[in-house]
C-alpha cells in the first residue's frame, strides 16, 4: 500500500464522518441500500451532479433498487431505457419509465426530464454520450437539481464514478441431484465509488429475478416442448 | 347575469306576438328571447349598461306605433326582473343588486305564478307576500308544501333557477399576418413571424384558462393556394415555447413549394387546464406540475412514456405489451412496499437478438453449452468460457401462427456476467436474447 493510501485508511479509521471538501455541502438522493449508501460521498447520489456508473452486472439492479426507493420516498424517479431493453416481465411501473425514438430524444430527454426539477433521481441507460453532450447533461442537473447516473463507460465531467465487478467465487448456487451446479441463486459484486478525494468499495449481495414463467405452455396449445431433438 | 324584462307588449290597437317583436329589438340587445305564453321578451344585458339599453328596447317598441305602453323590469334575477315590468308603475324599473329578495318582499305570492292548489293552500296558511314565504326555513316548506312549495319558496328569495340564454361559446382564438411586398423563404424570419402569432394566440388562450390539444399553421403561398399543417400537443397548453419547438421541428423538416407570403395561426381544440389537488405533505407534490411539463415536452420530441402489461405468454419478448402512458402520469403516487425495493438482477432483453456461434457437449440429451461467441461469422470475436449453463428451458407453441420451439440456458460467464443463451429446437441455431444486470 502507497503512503497516500495508507494515509486515507488511517484518516478514515480516525475520523470516519470526514468528508473531503469537494464532497461537502452536497444534498443526496439515498439509494435506500446500506451498503451502497455508505460508500457514496454524501450518503446518496449527489443532486445537482453527474454520476456514472459503467455498464456491468448489479449497476443496473442497484440503481433500479434506487429509483425504487426514491418513489418510496414520496420524490420522483425516472428511467430512460434508450435501447429499450428493460424487460416488462420484472419491471415495477413506480418509476417513470421513458422508452425514446432513437440515441438523440434520449439525450434529450434526459435533459429534459434533468433539468424540469420534477425528479430527483434520473437515469439514462443504453447511451454512450460524447463530450459535449455531458456537458449539457450535467447543466441540466446542476441547473434541476436532479441526482443524474448515466449508465456508460464515458467518465468525462462526472462528480462520481461507479464501477462495479462481480466476485464469481462468491456466487450463491444450487446445485442439482447430479452435482452440477443447476441454479444461480446470488451473486455478490463489489461496488467501488471514486470522487474527488474519495475512494471507497463495499461488497454487495444480489438476488436474481427468476422468470415464474419459464416453464409454462402457451395457453391453448399441446406441449410439444423437447421435440425434434 | 342581468335580465331586462319587457312587458304589456300588446296594446288595443298594437299588431304582433313577442315573437314577432323579438326580431326588432335584436338591433339593441345582443341576445333576445320571447315567451309568448306570458306576453314577455327577455333580453340578455350582461356586460352592458342595463338602463340604457331598457331605454333603447322600449326606443324600438315604440317606433311600431299602437297604443301600449310597454314596461321594462333590469334585475340580476329572472323573477325580480319581471316582478318588475309587470308590477311597478314607472316604464323601467330597476332592481338594485343584492336587492332582488327585499325587492320581492312585498309583492303578493300571486306575482310568482304558482300552481292554483298550492295558492289556495298558502292562502289558507295565511302566507299572502313573497317575504312571508321567504322567511320560512326550507324544510318547514317542505313538510308543509311539498315539492311545488319548495319550489316557489326559492322564487320568492329571489333564487330563480331559469336558464333564460345558454352559455356564450367563446371562438377559439386565431391569428395571421400577411405581406404583399416581398415573399419569404427563409425559414429564420417566417418562425420570427410564427413566434408572434404564437404568442398573442396563446395569450388569447390562457386569458381563458384554456389550453390547445390540437392547432394548425396554414402557410399562403406567393403562387396561390394555402399548404396546411396540424399539430397535436401531447397535452393541453399554452405554451409558446411548446408551440414554437413543435413548429420549428416541424419547419426544419416540411417543405413547401413555394416562397410563403402569409401565416395563420389557429386554434382546432382546446380544452380546460386542469389544477389538480393533492396532498400538501406529498414531497412529490410541488413539482408535479413541472415534471408533467417535462414528460409533456419529451413526449412531443419523440420519446413514450410507457407501463408494461404483462400476459402468461412463455416467450419473453411476446410476454409484455408496452402501453403509453399521458403526462399526467406524475400525479400518481404508486404504494411500494419494502420488499419491492430489494436490489434484484433483472434480465434485459437484447434489442434484437443477437446470433451466436456456441460450443456445446451433450448433458442428458441435450446440446448444453460450453462457450460461445458473437456470430456467425464472428471469427474475430472473444469466446466467452462458461462456468455454468442451466437449463434448458424448453418452451414450444405457436404451432398455427410464428411456431418456435427453443431451449433456454441461463449462463454463467467466467468473466461473472449471467446471459440468457436460446437454441432453437428446430434450426439449431443458438442466440444470445438477454443479460442480467
Amino acid at each position: 500500500m502507497s503512503r497516500s493510501a495508507a494515509a486515507r485508511v488511517l484518516l478514515a479509521a480516525r475520523f470516519p464522518d470526514a468528508l473531503p471538501a469537494a464532497q461537502r455541502g452536497w444534498s443526496s438522493v439515498p439509494s435506500g441500500i446500506a451498503g451502497l449508501d455508505r460508500i457514496l460521498p454524501s450518503g446518496g447520489f449527489q443532486r445537482g451532479r453527474l454520476s456514472v456508473w459503467a455498464p456491468a452486472i448489479g449497476s443496473a439492479a442497484l440503481l433500479r433498487a434506487a429509483a425504487l426507493h426514491t418513489v418510496a420516498g414520496g420524490e420522483r424517479a425516472a428511467w430512460i431505457d434508450a435501447r429499450h431493453t428493460v424487460a416488462g416481465a420484472c419491471w415495477r411501473a413506480a418509476p417513470v419509465l421513458v422508452r425514446p425514438s432513437g440515441p438523440m430524444a434520449g439525450l434529450r430527454a434526459t435533459e429534459e426530464l434533468a433539468r424540469s426539477g420534477g425528479f430527483a433521481l434520473v437515469v439514462l441507460d443504453g447511451l454512450d454520450p460524447e463530450t459535449t453532450e455531458l456537458v449539457r447533461l450535467s447543466r441540466a442537473a446542476r441547473e434541476g437539481s436532479s441526482a443524474l447516473v448515466l449508465l456508460t463507460r464515458a467518465t468525462a465531467l462526472a462528480a462520481l464514478r461507479l464501477v462495479s465487478r462481480p466476485l464469481l467465487a462468491e456466487y450463491a448456487w444450487r446445485r442439482s441431484r447430479v452435482g452440477d451446479a443447476d441454479e444461480i441463486r446470488a451473486v455478490k459484486v463489489q461496488v467501488e465509488a471514486r470522487a474527488s478525494g474519495w475512494f471507497a468499495h463495499e461488497t454487495i449481495s444480489l438476488s436474481l429475478w427468476r422468470d415464474d414463467l419459464r416453464l409454462s405452455v402457451e395457453t391453448g396449445w399441446p406441449d410439444r416442448r423437447g421435440e425434434r431433438r | 347575469m342581468t335580465f331586462v324584462c319587457l312587458s304589456r307588449l300588446a296594446g288595443p290597437t298594437a299588431g304582433g306576438s313577442a315573437a314577432e317583436l323579438a326580431p326588432r329589438l335584436l338591433t339593441a340587445a345582443p341576445r333576445v328571447r320571447a315567451d309568448d305564453a306570458r306576453g314577455l321578451i327577455w333580453a340578455d344585458a350582461r356586460g352592458l349598461p342595463a338602463r340604457g339599453l331598457a331605454r333603447s328596447l322600449l326606443v324600438l317598441l315604440a317606433e311600431r306605433g299602437g297604443s301600449s305602453e310597454p314596461h321594462a323590469g333590469i334585475a340580476r334575477c329572472a323573477i325580480a326582473a319581471e316582478v318588475a315590468s309587470l308590477g311597478a308603475e314607472e316604464p323601467i324599473v330597476e332592481v338594485p343588486a343584492g336587492g332582488e329578495r327585499a325587492f320581492l318582499a312585498p309583492y303578493e305570492i300571486g306575482v310568482l305564478g304558482p300552481d292554483p292548489a298550492l295558492a289556495r293552500l298558502l292562502e289558507g296558511t295565511g302566507i299572502e307576500r313573497c317575504g312571508d314565504l321567504a322567511r320560512l326555513d326550507l324544510a318547514a316548506v317542505a313538510v308543509r308544501f311539498g315539492q311545488d312549495g319548495v319550489g316557489l319558496w326559492r322564487l320568492a328569495r329571489a333564487d330563480d333557477p331559469r336558464r333564460l340564454f345558454d352559455p356564450t361559446i367563446r371562438p377559439l382564438p386565431d391569428a395571421s399576418l400577411e405581406w404583399s411586398d416581398y415573399a419569404l423563404r427563409d425559414p429564420e424570419r417566417l418562425l420570427f413571424a410564427i413566434n408572434g402569432l404564437a404568442g398573442t394566440v396563446c395569450a388569447a388562450l390562457r386569458d381563458t384558462g384554456q389550453g390547445a390539444t390540437a392547432f394548425t399553421l396554414a402557410f399562403a403561398l406567393a403562387g396561390g393556394g394555402t399548404v396546411e399543417q396540424p399539430f397535436a400537443p401531447s397535452r393541453a397548453n399554452a405554451s409558446q415555447r411548446t408551440w414554437m419547438r413543435l413548429i420549428r421541428d416541424v419547419l426544419e423538416r416540411i417543405r413547401l413549394p413555394d416562397a410563403v407570403t402569409g401565416v395563420f395561426l389557429r386554434v382546432d381544440r382546446a380544452a380546460r387546464s386542469e389544477i389538480v389537488q393533492g396532498d400538501v405533505l406529498d414531497r412529490g407534490f410541488g413539482t408535479a406540475q413541472v415534471a408533467e411539463e417535462a414528460l409533456a415536452r419529451i413526449l412531443d420530441q419523440g420519446s413514450v412514456v410507457v407501463t408494461p402489461e404483462n400476459s402468461r405468454h412463455p416467450l419473453l419478448a411476446r410476454r409484455t405489451r408496452w402501453v403509453e402512458q399521458p403526462p399526467a402520469l406524475v400525479w400518481a403516487r404508486p404504494q411500494i412496499g419494502p420488499d419491492d425495493t430489494e436490489p434484484a438482477l433483472a434480465l434485459h432483453l437484447r434489442p434484437e437478438p443477437v446470433p451466436v456461434e456456441a460450443i456445446t457437449a451433450d448433458r442428458r440429451g441435450f446440446a448444453a453449452p460450453l462457450r460461445y461467441r458473437a456470430g456467425p461469422g464472428g471469427a474475430a470475436a472473444e469466446w466467452h468460457e462458461l462456468v455454468t449453463a442451466s437449463g434448458p428451458d424448453c418452451i414450444s407453441g405457436g404451432q398455427w401462427e410464428e411456431p418456435y420451439a427453443v431451449e433456454l440456458y441461463c449462463c454463467v460467464r467466467h468473466d461473472g456476467a449471467i446471459v440468457l443463451l436460446s437454441r432453437d429446437a428446430r434450426s439449431g441455431e443458438w442466440q444470445e436474447i438477454g443479460e442480467w444486470r
